[in-house]
């Protein structure tokens, strides 16, 4: 067989193909390429638009920080600039077939700081909605309710196949209007992951049509996230068959779940943020008559609501016991030490206002030693996060230990919370270990803690010289990509603001690596260390 | 079913030039087309499958695809996220075996589309997609022999929408 034929030249032969190679083909190619191939005849254009249109994110007004509550910062060049891309992109949408039918998933951020300046943005987004003939999946997320009637209203009306929703902040009336989306797959009253930060408006303190579009026979329901006060007043037993993801955000008490738990045999997926305690985890952490609960389970997301030493100085009405939540974790995570993705963080509920966290009044060496334990049976993890609350000097230098063996699988690890020590001996020791670590996740603050004596992180460039698989970096909620070829240039360049705050899975080198960041932390308006320039002692001071 | 008797069994190809090949049963059905058709025949029958879409010399060529990866694991079922970002990266084997001259290659795409070869059909396009790769418009015309049918308007246009689809 002739083996020595020459590789290909530019000979200029037409392919023989139908559509459905050239789809493939394409699919391997990456946006510059794809735009430039759109470039060469209508034919390409028209493929190559079902990739370059398929995700389409509008951004209205600009995404509010919770800095910029505080500090009325005004940027009207950015908020200009999103809103008349987006107007252009409304405008092409509702003259351009081709482009208008490859949009599959269509996200919109709408984050203006005046109620009635969506109204016209709202208006566009409705005369468009039915030329979107691939439509699946709709998202609005929204900085505080933006008129999400109008727009679920839009939906049900022009889209009524749609199969994902996301509509943060629906209130009662809203809500009424996702009766008939039956082919509802997934269903977000909150941003699961938390672009909107802490700006995830309230719902309606009436829940009555909320519970009832939930027990109305949405048969293909799969996927549900919402926010502790409404999961504690409607009833999800009957979704518990068939839901795989649940998420909680602000979930306190987590009145109920237990129930829902016990039943929830399809369930992959479930992250509860911001929870007062594990209890809810009591009733599937033993082997029941009916068998193993939650025995599908692979990623769990488990963030305990920082105490505030105001609160317990005043008789706080829920006094935490850390040590019971920890064994209490301890014993559930030793019935599922197959877990793909563990996520442990405690965490302020609302980090701007200035307080003192309680934390250190606990002991914290013991609960967390418990917590370490557990996670170091766990042995099939792609993705890890631990915040390590304060601890003595002593304890926190044996954390390597503790740490040692983790599963060589692991390409995402989250490692906050280490201010007054050195993260080298762990990444050389412990991290250096693991062959396909991707994303590196490392914070030297604790929110809400006066800390004195900080270690400085090690450097990008020590990153990659100690990990040399790592692809992106998240240094104190800097993100960082990372190139081999710099490892000989310091200056890494960091993400924009925007991109952080409207981070997508594409950004990151992994899924894992994106299921560790649908965090809140991404902003930054607390102390991170006397470097910050928001950083003044008699903050601190006032704030205690 | 895959039964101990099949990996000894022979399977007759014919293709659109009327060439017939003999190859292994674990060889052939590495074409899902090929595997179906085998099993709607039935195990008896040793009748040769008409092939009328293939040439010899691209069958030729596949075949040594086949007989290389005969004992490949059944590959996964496509992953439904399409978020995923997908590699380029194609093994030393099959670089090597792919290194032929454009017409050749099509073909060889072609032919793995039309008889299911899943693997196969991956290693092509991933090359035609590396041959894209870094190419401005014009050297992607001439490699395809792309007749540029815009209007200077459209081209306008498409210019301000490229713009926007990956904005940030």
């Amino acid at each position: 067989m002739d083996m020595d034929v020459d590789v290909v030249e530019d000979v200029g032969i037409s392919p023989p193909w139908p559509l459905e190679i050239w789809l493939k083909v394409l699919s391997y190619l990456d946006a510059e390429d794809l735009k430039n191939i759109s470039f060469t005849s209508s034919f390409y254009h028209n493929v190559a638009a079902k990739f370059l249109f398929r995700d389409l994110t509008l951004r209205f007004g600009r995404w509010q920080s919770e800095e910029d509550r505080l500090d009325e910062v005004e940027d009207e060049e950015t908020e200009r600039r999103n809103s008349e891309r987006s107007l252009d992109v409304l405008l092409c949408l509702s003259t351009d077939v081709v482009i208008a039918g490859a949009v599959m998933s269509l996200t919109v951020f709408a984050f203006s700081r005046i109620e009635h300046a969506l109204v016209f943005e709202c208006h566009h987004i409705q005369h468009v909605l039915p030329k979107l003939k691939s439509l699946r999946e709709f998202r609005w997320i929204a900085g505080h309710p933006s008129l999400p009637l109008k727009i679920a209203k839009a939906l049900r009306a022009l889209q009524p196949g749609v199969e994902v929703v996301l509509l943060n902040g629906l209130d009662n009336a809203a809500a009424q209007q996702l009766y008939g989306l039956d082919s509802l797959r997934v269903l977000d009253f909150v941003d699961p992951n938390q672009h909107s930060g802490e700006w995830d408006p309230e719902t309606s303190h009436n829940s009555i049509s909320i519970d009832a579009v939930l027990n109305s026979g949405l048969k293909y329901l799969q996927e549900l996230s919402l926010s502790g006060y409404l999961a504690a007043r409607v009833n999800i037993q009957r979704l518990a068959d068939s839901l795989t993801r649940l998420v909680i955000c602000g979930a306190g008490e987590c009145v109920g779940l237990d129930i829902f738990l016990r039943q929830a045999h399809s369930l992959v997926s479930l992250s509860v943020v911001d929870c007062e305690d594990f209890a809810f985890l009591q009733s599937v952490s033993t082997s029941g008559e009916d068998g193993f609960p939650l025995s599908k389970l692979q990623d769990l997301k488990l963030s305990l609501a920082m105490p505030l030493a105001r609160d317990l100085s005043r008789n706080y009405s829920h006094p935490r016991n850390f040590l019971a939540q920890a064994r209490q974790l301890a014993r559930f995570l030793a019935l599922h030490v197959d877990l793909r993705r563990f996520d442990f963080a405690v965490e302020p509920v609302r980090y701007f206002d200035q307080l003192a966290s309680g934390f250190d009044q606990f002991d914290n060496v013991e609960w967390f030693g418990i917590v370490l334990g557990a996670v170091r049976k766990l042995r099939c993890l792609t993705a890890l996060g631990i915040s390590v609350p304060k601890l003595p000097l002593a304890n926190l230098v044996g954390i390597n230990d503790s740490l040692a063996n983790l599963p060589k699988t692991c390409v995402a690890v989250r490692l906050t919370g280490m201010s007054e020590i050195s993260y080298f001996p762990i990444i050389e020791e412990v991290l250096c270990t693991l062959p396909r670590l991707s994303f590196l996740c490392i914070s030297n603050w604790r929110p809400l803690e006066h800390i004195d004596d900080w270690i400085p992180l090690p450097d990008v460039s020590d990153l990659l010289r100690l990990l040399p698989n790592l692809r992106l970096a998240c240094h104190n909620s800097t993100f960082y990509d990372v190139h081999p070829s710099g490892l000989n240039n310091a200056d890494f360049p960091s993400w924009s603001d925007e991109r952080v705050r409207f981070r997508e899975v594409k950004d990151f080198p992994s899924e894992d690596a994106y299921w560790l960041m649908a965090y809140r932390f991404v902003t930054k308006r607390f102390f991170s260390g006397p470097d910050d320039p928001g950083f003044e002692e008699d903050d601190w001071d006032h704030a205690v | 079913m895959s039964t101990t008797e099949d990996k000894t069994r022979k399977v007759k190809l014919v293709t659109s030039d009327n060439e017939e090949f003999e190859v292994d049963w674990e060889v052939a059905t590495r074409s899902v087309l090929i595997k179906h058709m085998l099993e709607d025949i039935g195990e008896s029958e040793e009748q040769a499958i008409p092939l009328p879409n293939v040439t010899a010399n691209v069958l030729k060529k596949v075949l040594e695809w086949c007989e290389h990866h005969r004992k490949d694991p059944e590959p996964a079922p496509e992953s439904s996220d399409d978020n995923r970002k997908r590699t380029l990266e194609i093994g030393d084997w099959d670089a090597k075996f792919i290194q032929v001259d454009q017409e050749m290659l099509f073909e060889i795409i072609l032919a793995a589309n039309y008889l299911d070869i899943k693997a196969l059909l991956d290693v092509g396009c991933k090359t035609v997609a590396n041959m894209i790769k870094g190419k401005q418009p014009e050297e992607i015309r001439k490699m395809f022999n792309i007749v540029n049918d815009f209007t200077p308007e459209e081209e306008a246009q498409i210019k301000k929408e490229n713009e926007w689809a990956e904005d940030r």
